[in-house]
């Protein structure tokens, strides 16, 4: 039976407007929550917070430190992850996820995306720590977070890779392009964009994270910025849990709010640089 | 540029004795994707020089062909063949155990104009980048392939500009220079002319049919008038098979088959 024109409307109408509920719910959540970050730590905003050191459990003082600390441990990360994902992305690419291989390797990237953080700073503290003795250093802590940026990078390559036309593929083939001349000349240049915001968006994500690095590679006050590969850092989420443990003190409460506003601010500022890389460099498919 | 250096016979064409009379010759050569047959005992012979045009209606086997002459197809999902295929005299799998030597002499341009997305120079060193040619070499190589196929003048003043910046005519003719700067003995186009405008497609044609002085060139056509005008050669296929295949003047002409002349002036097949 075909359905009148009213009861149509109706149902047109029913879907837009659990769109817009959605859409409220989703924004209204991020809204609320950014706006009580900003509202809340932008008083303790200052140069002077950003470019000191803190003193006393992080009462007082800046968090100069834990910004280099946070960033020290993520750009060392994703100097590691990312020929280590690229190869990885094009080792799938060139296995076809149709193969056995592949598809296990395919599963295993988002099996390995869903493992929750807290385990990889457990087997960081097992491994690391206890079998190789490491003792607490920032630059396992670089690793831990490498591993945990890995799934997040290839996948975004991967998948930047698989969305070339095929056609510049068989074109590359035509002109006698071997297979690595194809992958180098063609499939690399094109899916750089997904490499770009692959990585920002695992940068995001690893710059933001407390429970991986928290046993392995950080301490809660009295280091600086660190002159070895086996010395730990402090950061910002593990200083902002130190200050969040002191909230009945209202500078700690404070400085709390101020150091997460600069920590939303960071993996806001990486978000961002992912989506200009996007639209930046993204492919410009055939006409 | 003086015209010997102009000159888009292959350097391999006059100096290998394995040339035969023939450029390519498929011997009951059936092609499938997984377990559907596509074209089935197919013989044919083409000519070293001229335009040998594939016509018939879609879905027929006709691109297939052309893209097991240079073994694109080897890369497509369940693609598998039966038979032979002679390529210059040579066996098109045992005889070219490094595929881009083949994919270099059997030079190809699709459908669609696919140019890659960078400056118009790169994309015409595209396939010359592992002959480690001098600036002035590349330079001299890069000129004379845009000027084969009619396209120097129009971009001579910007090459270092965008290729995806050109209109869709330039850059089927750039895909066609991209190809022919590699001086293939064989071309194979798979409906170069099907999305581009009638200028852009007439200024093909006219370089179709001089390159066919001068190479082998095989095209896949549904434009019967464009078959009319530029082939020397015609092969009707339908329904994967060889219906029947000729000189044009014996294929447009009254003697040819009746299926051949049904399809020909109604565009239409009983096969």
């Amino acid at each position: 039976m075909i359905e009148s024109a009213r009861i149509r409307q109706t149902k047109e109408k029913c879907f837009a407007m659990m769109l817009r509920v959605s859409l409220l719910i989703c924004a209204g959540t991020l809204i609320f929550l950014l706006g009580s970050i900003f509202v809340k730590g932008i008083g303790a905003i200052s140069l002077d917070f950003i470019f000191t050191p803190s003193k006393d459990f992080g009462k007082s003082g800046g968090i100069f430190y834990q910004i280099m600390g946070s960033l020290l441990m993520v750009f060392v990360a994703a100097a590691l992850v990312i020929p280590l994902a690229i190869g990885t992305s094009l080792f799938q690419y060139a296995l076809n996820t149709r193969t056995g291989i592949g598809y296990f390797l395919e599963q295993s990237l988002y099996a390995l995306n869903a493992i929750p953080s807290i385990t990889y700073g457990i087997f960081g503290l097992i491994f690391f720590v206890n079998v190789l003795n490491t003792g607490i250093s920032w630059f396992v802590g670089s690793m831990i977070l490498a591993i945990m940026m890995l799934p997040t990078t290839t996948l975004s390559t991967y998948q930047a890779m698989v969305a070339i036309p095929k056609i510049y593929h068989e074109n590359a083939a035509a002109l006698g392009l071997t297979k690595t001349e194809i992958m180098r000349r063609v499939t690399l240049p094109q899916s750089f964009h997904g490499i770009v915001t692959g990585s920002l968006i695992g940068l995001a994500r690893a710059i933001g994270e407390t429970a991986p690095i928290m046993f392995i590679a950080t301490a809660f006050s009295g280091v600086s910025v660190p002159k070895s590969l086996v010395e730990p850092v402090s950061t910002l989420p593990t200083h902002i849990l130190e200050l969040a443990q002191q909230s009945t003190d209202p500078q700690a409460l404070q400085n709390a709010w101020g150091a997460s506003l600069i920590l939303v601010l960071l993996v806001g500022s990486f978000g961002l640089l992912a989506l200009l890389a996007r639209s930046r460099f993204s492919r410009r498919s055939p006409k | 540029m003086s015209p010997a250096k102009l000159s888009l016979v292959s350097d391999n064409q006059s100096s290998n004795p394995d040339v035969e009379a023939h450029s390519i010759r498929l011997d009951d050569f059936s092609a499938y994707y997984g377990k559907n047959c596509i074209i089935s005992d197919v013989n044919l012979k083409l000519p070293n020089k001229g335009v040998t045009c594939l016509i018939g209606p879609s879905g027929t086997g006709k691109s297939t062909i052309l893209r097991w002459l240079n073994r694109i197809n080897e890369d497509t999902e369940n693609a598998s063949f039966s038979g032979t295929i002679k390529v210059l005299g040579r066996d098109f799998i045992s005889g070219y155990p490094d595929v881009t030597e083949l994919r270099r002499r059997v030079g190809m341009v699709f459908q669609q104009p696919c140019v890659f997305p960078c400056s118009i120079y790169d994309n015409m060193l595209m396939g010359l980048r592992g002959r480690k040619l001098s600036e002035m070499q590349a330079r001299d190589s890069v000129e004379q392939g845009l000027k084969s196929a009619s396209l120097w003048d129009e971009v001579s003043h910007r090459l270092e500009t965008r290729a995806d910046a050109l209109s869709l005519g330039q850059q089927q003719r750039l895909c066609l220079a991209r190809a022919l700067v590699l001086k293939p003995d064989v071309l194979l186009l798979d409906e170069p002319t099907a999305s581009i405008d009638p200028v852009s497609s007439r200024a093909i044609e006219d370089l179709v049919m001089s390159l066919g002085n001068k190479i082998s060139v095989v095209m896949v056509t549904h434009n019967i008038g464009q078959a009319k005008r530029i082939s020397d050669h015609v092969v009707f296929i339908c329904d994967g098979k060889v219906v029947e295949q000729g000189p044009r003047t014996h294929m447009f002409s009254s003697h040819c088959s009746a299926k051949t002349k049904t399809y020909i002036t109604e565009e239409f097949c009983d096969c």
